[in-house]
């Protein structure tokens, strides 16, 4: 099979070709799966029956896996189930031990989060073939080698950091390219990554993932710097960029793992980048589209997905939203979300200049200029500056002339102010541009979307396609014996 | 504008019940309209134990707006034609068996329209869509029905909102019949907002789900701030009978027309209908917002 690029991110996500220059082009589709299911679960499951050799043919694909691609390897262990990827996470460690210790004989796992210590029994059969494993991917090039490293003799100690990289890499691609069809209900149950998936406000999938997100973080807590074998993941710029995009593939996706974001903030505490777009999961998780089937699902399925009620969930937003910024982060969508975020919550007053700050900044980006415009609107109809309102409306609706929103803000604007013939009269004029024609061919897919209001909360991951292919780009290569 | 004043909607109705009395030979004499540029316009259902109360006239009924008693203009019973909107949600949640029985749905009430009523054909999944302009000719409507298909989030308090809004007519009596299978997710609207809007509209909501679907609490507030009811299903295979019966039911409504005297021209009007002498439920929206 042809291998799929699993990007432009962006363009896949948005539902979009590549944009032009000056015109932002969104889509209200949903994403579409990357591979069909029929195609993953025809594949051959691993022989689970002899771990190291299940732990070899995983390295393989991890060394084999082109970042960004969802090649033969990354299919494979795509197909692989939550036992699987749980029976690696034992002994994958063991190699990377054995790459920074290569006499180690001994070896203990402990678990994120835990003081919880087990050691990890091998014959040794088994540990030969470990250390054959250590060796085969204990490689780097040349310029990475650490002053009194011996390529001949014993794996290269920063070979274990890029090894680690790529696992984080390769479980990431994968965490993309996961279907939320019934094979990942298939698979789930015991891994301790819950995702929440839905549709049109209905929980579809309420289980754990395949637990790739968590596989990629694990990987990644055992980073050390150059020539160090101490763990530093916060010193590590290439982590704080995988977290980055990862977090806005959720976000585009909507498709959260609250626990990622967590660990994020947890090594990044002050990283602007990282605040902001922590400010913008919890504006989304604020929103009906989660707390609807949240509220529906009960109080343990909620703390199951750490996922706090709307009112707390947007002052979490704007607290994150606002270290962001005294950290540094700038921009036209930082004022954007900080004003809806004030505004939800009844500080209109304080909504207000983040929303005209972000009018201005917006420039010629016209789907930002256009969530600034609506949402200044309705900050101003909140205060009663009707006037105002409505002409922040009508900007908005000369920006994206099919959407419906500006149509309807001003129709209840002026509903509202006791115009009930103008009321009319706009609701009339949108009503008439929704001929069968149009929408069945939006329905199909064959027109652009109509209103970006609708993919509000997707954008703030936007940036996925540019981030995903700066990380891909830095991804350290294979080198292999 | 007056949301609830009849001026040419009067005018029109008197046209519509005079000729259906001369048409209609053998029916006892009603009370003639009279058009009035005040006149307020209440939808009301009068029931006891459960049962529809037909043959009041308008000396049966107390109307207070702002506590003050009211002189009736009007008092007319199942003879002025309807104005029917179908607000269906066909968010990609309605697909397959739900969107036939739906359509089943739709259709029984267009069968039950009589000649001079009119109907119009509104979806909203994330969109709101305009499927069929109001009208009088069912196979139009029926064939937009039959074209309309299932796609996106729920977009149900910007539905609501253009329903209401679109469902007011001169025309006759405005009933919108929305459907709705589950939660918000997409509009731009609150759920205040589409609140506010429905109380200011001269129509009547009767909302329809599905139980457990999550939209009855919103859909009550709708059918409460116009004087409508919510039906919940089990199955929307039920729908189709639930349907017939509130078209049945909201013939048996009856218009009341009167000029509010003693009270202030602006404002949010409270209004209180009771049935003289008896202990019948009355159902009427709770009142009209004068500006």
């Amino acid at each position: 099979m042809r291998p799929l690029a699993f990007c432009v991110l962006g363009a896949l996500l948005l539902g979009a070709p590549a944009p032009r220059a000056g015109a932002q082009t969104i889509s209200a589709q949903p994403p579409r799966p990357l591979l069909p299911p029929t195609e993953l679960a025809e594949r051959q499951p691993p022989n689970r029956a002899d771990r190291i050799e299940l732990l070899a043919t995983w390295l393989s694909a991890v060394a084999e896996h082109r970042p960004g691609v969802l090649d033969p390897a990354a299919q494979r262990v795509l197909a692989w189930s939550v036992d699987d990827l749980l029976l690696l996470r034992e002994h994958y460690k063991s190699v990377i031990s054995l790459i920074r210790q290569p006499d180690l004989s001994l070896f203990f796992r402990s678990y994120t989060g835990s003081t919880r210590v087990r050691q990890v029994m091998y014959s040794l059969n088994e540990l030969n073939r470990l250390r054959m494993l250590s060796r085969a991917h204990g490689v780097v090039e040349a310029a990475d080698l650490c002053p009194g490293d011996d390529p001949l003799r014993r794996p290269a100690l920063n070979s274990a950091n890029h090894l680690l990289k790529r696992i984080a890499v390769f479980h990431l691609d994968l965490s993309v390219a996961e279907l939320r069809s019934a094979l990942q209900d298939q698979r789930r149950g015991s891994s301790s990554a819950v995702v929440f998936l839905f549709d049109d406000g209905r929980p579809q999938s309420v289980g754990g993932g395949t637990g790739h997100w968590e596989f990629g973080r694990e990987a990644l807590d055992q980073v050390a710097q150059p020539c160090s074998v101490r763990p530093e993941p916060a010193k590590d710029p290439w982590i704080r960029d995988w977290y980055a995009a990862s977090l806005t593939h959720q976000i585009a996706r909507e498709r959260f793992e609250v626990t990622h974001l967590v660990r994020a903030l947890e090594i990044f505490r002050d990283d602007p980048d990282l605040l902001f777009l922590g400010g913008v999961v919890h504006e989304a998780l604020a929103s009906p589209r989660f707390q609807v089937p949240l509220a529906s699902a009960g109080a343990a399925t909620r703390e199951r997905f750490r996922v706090a009620s709307g009112s707390a969930e947007l002052g979490d937003a704007e607290e994150w939203l606002r270290r962001a910024r005294r950290r540094g982060f700038e921009g036209a969508e930082i004022h954007l979300r900080l004003g809806n975020v004030l505004g939800l919550r009844g500080k209109h007053q304080a909504a207000l200049p983040e929303l005209e700050r972000a009018v201005t900044l917006a420039g010629e980006d016209r789907l930002l200029a256009y969530y600034a415009r609506m949402l200044h609107g309705r900050e101003l109809e909140a205060v009663g500056q009707r006037q105002a309102a409505r002409s922040a409306y009508e900007q908005a609706g000369r920006l994206f002339r099919r959407a419906q929103a500006p149509s309807l803000a001003l129709a209840q604007l002026l509903r509202a102010a006791g115009d009930g013939a103008a009321a009319v009269t706009t609701l009339q004029a949108l009503l008439a541009r929704t001929g069968e024609g149009e929408d069945a061919a939006a329905d199909a897919g064959a027109a652009p979307p109509d209103d970006p209001w609708w993919m509000y909360h997707v954008s703030g991951g936007r940036s996925a396609d540019r981030r995903f292919r700066q990380l891909w780009d830095s991804t350290p290569r294979a080198v292999r014996q | 504008m007056r949301p609830h004043v009849a001026t040419r909607g009067l005018a029109a109705i008197v046209l519509c019940a005079t000729m259906a009395l001369l048409t209609r030979p053998g029916v006892a004499q009603q009370p003639m309209f009279k058009a009035s540029v005040d006149a307020v316009r209440l939808d009301v259902l009068v029931t006891d134990r459960g049962r529809v109360v037909g043959g009041l006239t308008a000396a049966d009924f107390d109307v207070l707006d702002n506590r003050m008693a009211q002189q009736l203009d009007v008092v007319s019973f199942a003879e002025v034609p309807l104005v029917v909107t179908l607000a269906f949600d066909l968010s990609g949640s309605v697909a397959g068996e739900r969107l036939d029985h739906l359509r089943s749905a739709g259709r029984a009430v267009l069968d039950g329209l009589r000649a001079a009523d009119q109907a119009e054909l509104l979806t909203f999944g994330q969109r709101v869509v305009r499927r069929q302009a109001r009208t009088g000719n069912m196979a139009l409507l029926q064939e937009a029905l039959a074209d309309a298909r299932p796609s996106g989030n729920t977009s149900l308090y910007d539905g609501a909102f253009a329903a209401t809004l679109a469902g007011e007519s001169d025309d006759g009596r405005n009933l919108v019949l929305l459907f709705s299978d589950g939660v918000d997710t997409s509009s731009w609207l609150s759920a205040d907002q589409a609140l506010t809007a429905a109380r200011r509209a001269n129509v009547v909501v009767y909302g329809a789900t599905v139980r457990g679907a999550g939209s009855t609490a919103f859909l009550r507030d709708l059918a409460r701030h116009t004087g409508g009811d919510v039906v919940e299903v089990e199955s929307t295979r039920d729908l189709r009978g639930r349907f017939e019966a509130i078209l049945s039911e909201f013939r048996q409504r009856y218009l009341i027309s009167y000029t509010p005297r003693g009270v202030d021209r602006s404002g949010w009007h409270e209004v209180t209908v009771r049935v003289k002498g008896r202990s019948a439920t009355v159902r009427t929206r709770p009142g009209y917002q004068a500006d």
